[in-house]
């Protein structure tokens, strides 16, 4: 369960101060699929990645599972988006020189999965979002729909429970993404939180909730 | 993280680009190079400093020269040689005096005087340096020559004849006879001795001339000077130690009040005095070759160092990518670390096969024309004076190339990494 209480960021860069989030209060359960709307540069990917633990929030609280996030150390943070945390992105951030198996098998090798059970969950997962064939290719030698399902099977391999998504089908083209949107569902059914950022509504239409924001605020 | 995870992400990104990483192989394996050659102009002098130290009982801070007048007309003669030296000896400040250069022992001095050098030579030295290498080196014409190349004759020996050159053979040539004869174009030599197994003598004009290392090899000497005009004997260098509680200067002091009933003036120095004049002779070349590599060494580092900052900005969205699927900054600090490792590590082992087979076929030859240990000295500084410092620099050298990426990662939302490091 993720609790956020009335937080907020503020970017500071040089003398300037961009205020990003503008307390923030939401709850969301376990297993729930929510889409944060907005237009660009309301916070949305500054939500998520503040949820993903990947930024910390200037001010507010924020407990996952019951663990005061915004007080833990850097170390503890980092502890958190490992065992718990997965993001997919607009831009599939799939390591280039490494294969389609090496990617997805990267948050187990830092996980210090054995070599043999990483096999294993790997192409389990690469099977569930249909590429194992692709399995010995490069990210650069398949298409953007196959290289966001090798991501979403990296996020499935690492068996985190929490699946951040930031404009998923951002890069592809409707069709595709309506696949990749299909096995999201999957992810979904399988008992994942899933929470995913996108200005689509057809793509917000496949979640349970959708909350929006605007300059830093849920409206 | 586990190491041996990041032992594999580390080789991962280095095979990935294999030419820049052999690029940065050979130019650490250079920079490396260029520190041991500036190391070993530098400790060459060092080196010889502490061999002079080990040579001596007393050590170099307790042992010094003096000479006599140069003037021929007012020299000793062996009688009054051997009293003064007697008296030197019995000096309270005098642990050992005596003249060692090599020719004392076939001047035809007084059996006396040879017996005295012989003991005292023992006991201001600490015992010879092993030798098995055969070269001889023709003082005044500072020219070496392999005696193992040479051809001897049977024939007489001859004294006070100009072109010759007398020898004095190490221990090792002991089965030829003195008086053997032998020529290498127009030069003639003479054996004129050969010496015991273990002898060792310090030669200060050697020192003072600051002609290197050549006072540590003894297997076989020669110095026609002394042996062709005998009434030169007091041009020779006499060496003296001081007993415990006593400066070089006091013994110097008591040495030219005891030469002062001879009627004699006698000028001296104490050895750390002479070696530091050779210090000083050899600095400013010593220094400029050193000053020179040092920046080369500089530049190469830095020319690496923008090689990996370059590298850091082009993987920064790997970085990012790491950091979104769970690596700490830790993790990705070791990784690039161990890149270092390994590359550092590859460098090292390179430098050491290329600095041992430099020695071995360039330095040791070039200098065993001199030296007869050559090689012990070569090798000697290689391991215990270059090696070590090198070893230093290329863990310094693994941190600082570490660094880099590490702050670019630290500075970077990681979250912004993905996308690329935009400067
Ligand atoms: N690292 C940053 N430094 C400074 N300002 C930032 C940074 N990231 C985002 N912002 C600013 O914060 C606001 C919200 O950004 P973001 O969360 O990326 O919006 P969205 O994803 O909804 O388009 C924007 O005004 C943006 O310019
Ligand atoms: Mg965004």
């Amino acid at each position: 369960m993720i609790q956020l209480k009335d937080i907020t960021k503020v970017y500071k860069t040089k003398n300037v101060e961009t205020p990003a989030l503008n307390g923030i209060s939401l709850e969301i359960e376990d297993g729930s699929w929510v889409a944060v709307m907005g237009t660009s540069g309301s916070g949305k990917s500054t939500l998520l990645n503040i949820i993903g633990c990947m930024d910390k929030p200037t001010a507010g609280e924020y407990y996952l599972d019951d663990e005061a996030v915004h007080e833990a150390s850097d170390s503890a943070l980092h502890d958190i988006r490992k065992r718990k945390i997965s993001f997919i992105f607009q831009g599939f951030a799939l390591m280039n020189q490494y294969t389609i198996f090496e990617n997805v098998e990267l948050p187990l090798k830092i996980k210090n999965v054995p070599a043999k059970k990483r096999k294993k969950l790997v192409l389990e997962a690469l099977d569930s979002v249909g590429i194992k064939e692709q399995a010995s290719k490069k990210p650069s030698e398949v298409s953007g729909g196959q290289q966001q399902r090798c991501a979403i099977a990296r996020a499935l391999a690492s068996e985190n429970n929490i699946i951040l998504a930031d404009e998923p089908t951002g890069a592809l083209d409707a069709k595709t993404g309506k696949e990749v949107m299909e096995i999201l569902k999957g992810l979904h059914e399988m008992g994942k939180t899933i929470i995913m950022v996108t200005h689509d509504k057809n793509i917000a239409a496949y979640a349970e909730r959708i909350i929006c924001i605007e300059d830093g605020r849920i409206v | 993280m586990k190491l041996i995870n990041i032992w594999s992400f580390a080789r991962d990104f280095v095979g990935r680009k294999y030419l820049m990483y052999v690029a940065s192989v050979i130019m650490c394996v250079l920079s490396l190079l260029l520190l041991s050659v500036a190391l070993f102009a530098y400790t060459a002098t060092q080196y010889g400093k502490q061999q002079c130290n080990k040579l001596f009982t007393k050590g170099v801070d307790g042992t010094g020269v003096f000479r006599f007048d140069d003037d021929p007309a007012s020299s000793f003669n062996q009688e009054d040689w051997q009293a003064f030296m007697s008296e030197v000896n019995r000096a309270e400040e005098i642990y050992a005096a005596g003249v060692y250069m090599e020719g004392v022992f076939n001047y035809g001095g007084t059996e006396e005087l040879v017996k005295l050098q012989t003991e005292n030579d023992a006991t201001i030295h600490t015992g010879g340096i092993p030798s098995d290498y055969l070269v001889g080196y023709d003082v005044s014409n500072k020219k070496v020559f392999d005696l193992l190349n040479v051809k001897f004759q049977k024939g007489g020996y001859r004294e006070n004849e100009e072109g010759i050159t007398y020898l004095y053979l190490g221990a090792d040539l002991s089965s030829v006879d003195v008086g053997t004869i032998y020529t290498d174009g127009d030069e003639t030599y003479v054996v004129a001795g050969i010496f015991k197994r273990g002898t060792s003598v310090i030669d200060p004009e050697v020192m003072f001339r600051s002609s290197d290392v050549l006072e540590l090899d003894y297997s076989v000497c020669l110095d026609n000077m002394v042996l062709v005009n005998l009434d030169w004997i007091n041009r020779n260098w006499a060496t003296f130690s001081v007993n415990d509680g006593y400066s070089v200067e006091e013994g110097m002091d008591a040495i030219r009040e005891i030469a002062k009933k001879y009627g004699m003036e006698i000028a001296g120095a104490s050895c750390e005095g002479l070696l530091y004049m050779r210090e000083v002779n050899n600095e400013q070349v010593v220094a400029s070759t050193r000053n020179i590599l040092i920046w080369l060494v500089l530049i190469i580092f830095i020319i690496m160092l923008c090689i990996q900052v370059s590298d850091a900005i082009e993987r920064a969205g790997d970085f990012g990518i790491m950091y979104a699927n769970g690596s700490s900054v830790r993790d990705i600090s070791l990784i690039v670390f161990m890149e270092n490792v390994r590359r550092v590590l590859v460098s090292f082992i390179l430098w050491a096969v290329i600095a041992f087979l430099v020695s071995k076929t360039t330095i040791v030859p070039y200098y065993k024309r001199v030296y007869g240990i050559a090689d012990r000295i070569v090798m000697d500084i290689l391991v215990s004076h270059i090696l070590p410092v090198v070893a230093v620099f290329a863990v310094a050298y693994m941190c600082i190339m570490s660094v880099i990426p590490v702050i670019l990662v630290k500075r970077t939302q990681p979250v912004k990494l993905i996308g690329g490091y935009k400067v």
